[in-house]
């Protein structure tokens, strides 16, 4: 997994199946943050890892959230 | 109150009684309709009842501690189970008793063994146990389901998990009940520590030499993983290991179980509910769901403060102890229409069964696919679900909902 700046990269949140646990917001603080219905919506300026995402993704016990790579 | 008088407490205030214990759902409501955010002065803490205090107290970890070993229940747990050593030893590297760092630590080493997509590669070794119990079940007047069914599936998924042989599971289950009577805070404490440091020594001693074997041949297990994890070059120590490991027998199967008896007991109350998930499959996820809702296995869990803050209009000291009561929440009627009505369809259901923030249940993906797994095979075989128990009854624990037994008719 290489850096953040990684452009290639994208974070996706699915509002289907999050519940608003709020792991990836301790796992990762600043890369998300609850919206007004207390779902997680990625944040991409903020200064967090791929690792730490990566953690916020693996501690999601809805598994709401990907890391998407593209082409 | 003149100072010679006994305190006189308001009958609310014993969260031990028998509505408390064996009718929660009203218990609860009178408490919440009286203050969501309730001063109880014979427990010495605040008990939070309404979903939108609870969610607050379980997402603040920087404020309200998770630390059995420091704060409020410190001062109590140490004096009563300072003389108990391997209690003491094991009992204190519970992460689930832990603020970060070690919390974080051990969540990061762990967290992906339970992702969705990880316990996924299991679904099909669940459907073969949920089947060949499912077996044993049918053509009979009366099945013990609690014994039979809902703790067999547990704990056999749960050792298999970690990589701890199955044949000893219920060894592991007598060991369990006498660690729950305490990890449950149920009453006539010294009888039960002394039974309690017996089961943590003959746990302990039958897993250690598990771990020892891992260390050196490591398998394709969460205790082997745990061995050999390394987080910003820490590792845990054996007795962290031994002690996670104890954890996770323990919650793995405890709480499903009773999940598992609860949700049946739902469905012999629900027949319609019952029709309709055997009618349609696609309601398998959201029947979960609000099982965890309707009749959740964990009431409450305690949290103190580290430092003064104000909290839904009241002071909260430091040191104070706050109880929250996600049981509650799941029956806040200003979150959910007809709370107290079995809704295998409800949507959204966001229930806090498995609590929120940093805590939430590590094995929630784990109990769902067995949840999902058993009620997709039982809805098929059988007919009709009878409770056969005359009256139940549930273990008087401020935080768990642990029945006693369930003997059930499944009607073919």
């Amino acid at each position: 997994m290489g850096g953040a700046e990684n452009s290639k990269i994208s974070i996706e949140v699915s509002h289907d199946l999050c519940a608003g646990v709020a792991m990836c917001i301790q796992m990762a603080p600043g890369a998300f943050s609850l919206d007004d219905l207390g779902q997680s919506v990625f944040q991409p300026d903020s200064e967090r890892t791929m690792k730490e995402i990566q953690q916020a993704a693996d501690s999601c016990p809805m598994g709401a959230i990907t890391i998407v790579e593209s082409e | 109150m003149s100072s010679t008088t006994a305190p006189q407490y308001n009958e609310l205030d014993n969260l031990l009684s028998d509505e408390a214990t064996n009718r929660p759902a009203a218990y609860y409501k009178k408490l919440r309709d009286l203050d969501p955010v309730y001063w109880n002065e014979r427990w010495n803490g605040w008990v939070v009842t309404s979903y939108d205090a609870v969610i607050a107290g379980y997402r603040d970890s920087a404020r309200l501690s998770s630390d059995r070993f420091a704060g409020p229940f410190g001062v109590e747990l140490q004096s009563s189970i300072s003389k108990y050593q391997q209690l003491m030893n094991f009992m204190s590297r519970f992460f689930v008793w832990k603020d970060a760092p070690f919390h974080t630590q051990m969540r990061l080493i762990v967290n992906s063994a339970f992702t969705p997509k990880s316990v996924e590669v299991f679904r099909p070794r669940v459907q073969q146990l949920v089947r060949e119990i499912t077996d044993t079940l049918e053509g009979r007047d009366s099945v013990d389901f609690m014994t039979e069914f809902a703790f067999t599936l547990p704990v056999t998924v749960i050792t298999e998990f970690l990589g701890v042989p199955s044949e000893a599971s219920h060894d592991v289950r007598r060991w369990s009940e006498d660690l729950a009577a305490i990890i449950f805070s149920a009453g006539d404490v010294e009888n039960r520590l002394q039974k309690g440091e017996e089961s943590m020594k003959k746990i302990v001693d039958f897993m250690r030499p598990i771990v020892r074997d891992r260390m050196k041949n490591p398998r394709e297990d969460l205790i082997s993983r745990m061995v050999h994890a390394e987080e910003n070059g820490i590792r845990l120590s054996e007795d962290d290991v031994i002690a996670n490991a104890v954890l996770m027998v323990f919650a793995g199967h405890d709480t499903t179980m009773n999940l598992l008896a609860g949700g049946m007991i739902a469905f012999a109350d629900y027949p319609d509910q019952w029709q309709r998930l055997r009618g349609d499959l696609s309601l398998i996820k959201s029947a979960t769901e609000e099982l965890l809702r309707y009749d959740g296995p964990v009431r409450s869990l305690g949290r103190w403060a580290k430092e003064p803050f104000e909290f839904f209009g009241k002071n909260i000291k430091e040191n104070d102890r706050l109880l929250l009561v996600q049981y509650a929440a799941n029956r806040d009627p200003d979150t959910y229409e007809n709370p107290d009505k079995l809704d295998i369809g409800r949507v959204p259901n966001r229930h806090i069964g498995f609590g929120q923030g940093v805590h939430t249940c590590l094995g929630a993906p784990l109990a769902r696919l067995e949840v999902q797994e058993a009620l997709s095979c039982l809805s098929q075989r059988f007919s009709k679900v009878e409770v056969l128990t005359e009256e139940l009854k549930y273990d008087s624990t401020v935080v768990a909902r642990s029945l006693q037994g369930l003997n059930l008719r499944l009607h073919s």
